[in-house]
């Protein structure tokens, strides 16, 4: 019993002063802004080459303007997601090799994700969700990021599906069962 | 012969199963509805389900009244009524488009029979302002929030009595829409507005007590905690879907007033006692 006691005193105070000190905690702001001056980096690389995108320089931006809110994770996040963008548009601009087939079947899955997503939408019966997997599954296809990519599409399209089923079985609902109807 | 007297009787079942099981009129629903509360919660009385889950927790409740000593909703009242009362660009004000206004909240929602379609009071608001040359208010909070406040305050006490024109269909129809949304399934989560409200209510939910359902349109805009601000009984149905990891619709779009109309039929007999504070 003492042993124990002991131990998880000692655990405890392990980690107090493990966890503050470790990634485990939150993004330091420090981190978020490492990560915004390396995608900014990135995308002047990709600007020299006359591969940069408009849509990462939004990103960057966007990660500029979560700082003040201290939203660090989402500001590095953000961050990085462009500059991995930048960097495999850079990489393409040198010659760098893509897998043909990998990128043809994330486009597949975007595809065919968008495809569920809309039919969900037109049945009232889109998740909340569907649309931003999408985008992430675009950008990740934009980093090279392939099998990523097919995974969170996949993710969304089975959304979509489930989404449309949903609406289409819930059509009628009324009160449940348990309340008794009154007349 | 057997077989075909089999045949019949088969298809004769499938015809009265596939009957709705639960067939009723407007009236028969609120009755239905009411009734459900009034026995889940038989010590509130029947206007305190105006005042949602502060009716059923005694210890939130205190805390409640408390605030209402200084309610956190009374700058949106002095900014509401500044709004009333000034004129547009044209000289003319909201009390042209509103006669009978500011306090007609238990006027709506109402039935347009010309355009077929549910008004709401922040509809309408709206529909003044731009047929007199201003700029709409957004729908979620912010001035909007103000004004239905203040509109709110002064129809305090006003009893709820929404109408469904027996005589025009459609206005049926847009009930039983606004009922069918309330009581579908929806979002990854799965989940209606009645699991949470009807056989959930007063039940807690992570650190919140679930509200019943009955009353649930009488005290809007609230001033919420969690917002920091006002905000309109739209705004909060956008949020609802979301936390059940539905796509939300358009504030203030024709679900969510079919919506507004179903559950401020179900609220019939209640008194009005916006704007309200909420956590």
């Amino acid at each position: 019993m003492m042993i124990q006691e002991r131990f998880r005193g000692l655990l405890t105070a392990l980690l107090l002063v493990t966890l503050p000190a470790s990634n485990a905690w939150a993004t330091h702001r420090s981190e978020a802004e490492k990560a915004i001056q390396d995608a900014k980096e990135a995308h002047a690389l990709a600007e020299s080459a006359g591969v940069a995108s408009p849509e990462t320089a939004e990103m960057i931006q966007k990660a500029e303007g979560l700082m003040p809110s201290r939203q660090f994770t989402k500001a590095q996040e953000t961050a990085m997601n462009a500059m991995k963008q930048d960097l495999f548009a850079f990489e393409q601009s040198k010659g760098g090799q893509v897998d043909q087939t990998k990128d043809a079947a994330a486009q597949e899955a975007i595809g065919a994700a968008e495809a569920a997503r809309k039919k969900a939408a037109s049945v009232n019966g889109e998740w909340r969700d569907t649309a931003q997997f999408i985008k992430e599954a675009e950008d990740l296809a934009k980093s090279g990021d392939f099998d990523a990519a097919i995974a969170l599409a996949d993710k969304a399209r089975r959304q979509g599906e489930m989404g449309y089923e949903q609406a289409l079985r819930e059509r009628g609902a009324t009160f449940p069962s348990y309340v008794t109807k009154q007349k | 012969m057997q077989t075909f007297i089999l045949s019949l009787t088969t298809v004769g079942l499938a015809c009265v199963l596939s009957v709705p099981a639960f067939a009723s009129t407007p009236e028969e629903d609120k009755a239905t509805f009411q009734r459900y509360f009034q026995e889940r919660f038989p010590t509130v009385e029947r206007q305190d389900f105006g005042n949602g889950m502060y009716a059923i927790d005694a210890v939130a409740r205190e805390n409640w009244e408390a605030i209402e000593e200084f309610p956190p909703y009374e700058p949106a009242l002095s900014s509401g009524e500044a709004m009333w009362n000034t004129p547009f660009a044209n000289g003319k004000t909201y009390a042209d488009c509103f006669p009978n206004g500011p306090a007609l909240v238990a006027e709506y929602p109402r039935w347009d029979r010309e355009r077929s379609m549910v008004v709401t009071l922040p509809l309408a608001i709206n529909e003044c302002l731009e047929a007199n040359g201003e700029k709409p208010l957004a729908y979620g909070k912010g001035p909007m929030a103000d004004i239905t406040a203040y509109m709110a305050y002064e129809s305090r006490g006003q009893v709820r009595n929404v109408e469904i024109p027996a005589d025009d269909p459609k206005a049926l129809e847009a009930y039983e829409k606004g009922k069918e949304f309330y009581f579908a399934r929806r979002g990854q989560f799965n989940f209606s507005c009645s699991h949470c409200h009807m056989g959930n209510s007063g039940t807690t939910l992570r650190t919140e007590v679930l509200s019943p359902a009955m009353g649930h349109t009488t005290h809007w805009p609230v001033y919420r905690s969690k917002w920091g601000e006002m905000g309109t009984l739209h705004r909060r149905y956008k949020g609802c879907n979301e936390q059940v990891r539905a796509k939300a619709f358009p504030l203030q779009g024709e679900e969510y007033r079919n919506l507004e109309y179903f559950m401020a039929f179900m609220d019939s007999g209640l008194e009005i006692n916006g704007p309200g504070a909420r956590k």
